[in-house]
């Protein structure tokens, strides 16, 4: 029996090993089969990556940007959904009472979703700068640290910073575009009430990352699997419905320019070490 | 009357779908998993049989003990509620601090007589007393039974 490929993933509920099994299933399908491996926090998955432990990680942002680090660049990104590529958060405030553009956040609090939160936090925070408002400077941060070490992926970070802004205890909150298209048409947000004032650069999100030593043929049969699955076949809708995409495409790394210079300017793997 | 042998047996049988086949006595169930997060899961999972037996233990100790003291008990319900210590350990995920073991375990049995409340709460006390189940894992984990009355 062919050696499967070691697909590592991150997990906060176990209620997701539900969706990676029914993959590896589709993966079996194919002939080409996944042992997956389930890691509690992103260090520890590229931590496995880096050790050999694994084969193909499924990354956050963030985790890609350690993965080049910790592996000298010596890695690849070989495939991310569709909604991966291209997104943008906003910073949402009150209509009325609130500031009308990222300027006026000057001297004021920005609520943003936990430390380790790509879109929640670095991004937008690097996008003030660029704006040329520096953090604890010229605004105030305030920060929700919920499920540190799972990079933002849940929206109990932005959530909370949400209620903060809707509260009054701060000018604005920053969330992703999904989640303001979420939350504005589940009534969590009243459109009329709160506004966009601004936006960050485009940014990429997650990927498939593999080391640089993977085996041509072993990446080209993952690869050959993991597109042969087609959101106009029913029978993988579901499966691709619970994962947030309506197509996989190959790998880029040009959307994570943002998110890099974050990393660097907010010094966050000298602070996290 | 044959002399039974001391103890209880039940073999199980591993099926090629990953599911076991327990069998006692003339019957037999199926367990699909240890334990399962799928809500659509084909199988009942062995924790959940666990707590199906934990009820049944309470609700058929009620009645049983009710109907040897002629005490008239017209229905007996269980709500079984438990958690584990650690569910990420029980599937295996790397960096998992805890323990796949149950934390706890909370069961409410809802009785409803025309006997005095006292009269049941006594019978209830005697329940879990002879209980095995309760005996047992009562020594490794956090049981909160309780017994209501309804009219």
């Amino acid at each position: 029996m062919e050696k499967p490929i070691i697909v590592g993933a991150v997990i906060y509920d176990p209620k997701v090993t539900v969706i990676w099994k029914i993959i590896g299933d589709f993966f079996s399908s194919k002939k080409c089969p996944i042992e997956l491996v389930y890691y509690s926090t992103y260090e520890l998955q590229v931590d496995g990556l880096a050790k050999g432990h694994l084969d193909v990680a499924w990354n956050s942002p963030l985790a890609w940007i350690d993965a080049q680090r910790r592996l000298a660049g010596k890695c690849r990104a070989i495939a991310m959904r569709d909604t991966d590529r291209d997104r943008v958060s906003h910073f949402v405030a009150h209509a009325q009472r609130g500031p009308a553009s990222l300027g006026e956040l000057r001297g004021k609090t920005v609520a943003f979703g936990a430390k380790d939160s790509p879109q929640a936090t670095l991004i937008p925070i690097e996008q003030l700068l660029r704006t040329g408002l520096e953090a604890g400077k010229d605004f105030e941060v305030r920060r929700f640290d919920v499920k540190v070490g799972l990079h933002g992926d849940h929206v109990g970070g932005e959530r909370d910073a949400l209620a903060c802004m809707m509260r009054g205890d701060a000018a604005a909150s920053v969330m992703l575009d999904l989640n303001w298209d979420t939350w504005t048409r589940d009534g969590t947000i009243n459109a009329n009430e709160y506004r966009i004032v601004g936006s960050t650069g485009r940014f990429d999100h997650c990927n498939f990352t593999v080391r640089e030593d993977f085996a041509a043929d072993r990446e080209k049969r993952f690869e050959q699997a993991l597109f042969s699955m087609k959101y106009s076949d029913p029978s993988h809708r579901e499966m691709m419905d619970l994962e947030g995409l309506k197509a996989w495409e190959p790998g880029r790394t040009s959307g994570y320019e943002l998110l890099s210079a974050a990393c660097e300017h907010q010094r966050y793997f000298s602070s996290a070490s | 009357m044959t002399e039974r042998a001391a103890g209880f047996s039940v073999r199980v049988s591993g099926s090629t779908d990953g599911s076991a086949t327990a069998f006692v006595r003339k019957h037999r169930f199926v367990v699909g998993s240890p334990v399962t997060f799928d809500e659509q899961a084909h199988h009942v999972s062995a924790v959940e049989y666990l707590l199906g037996a934990f009820g049944a233990d309470l609700v058929t100790g009620l009645l049983a003990a009710a109907r040897a003291r002629h005490i008239e008990v017209d229905h007996a319900e269980a709500l079984v509620r438990a958690e584990l210590d650690d569910e990420l350990a029980a599937v295996g995920v790397v960096g998992a601090t805890g323990s796949p073991g149950l934390a706890r375990l909370q069961v409410k049995v809802y009785a409803s007589s025309v006997a005095q409340e006292e009269t049941i709460m006594a019978l209830w006390k005697g329940v879990l007393e002879r209980s095995p189940l309760v005996r047992t894992l009562e020594r490794v984990v956090r049981l909160e039974l309780v017994l209501e009355m309804s009219p």
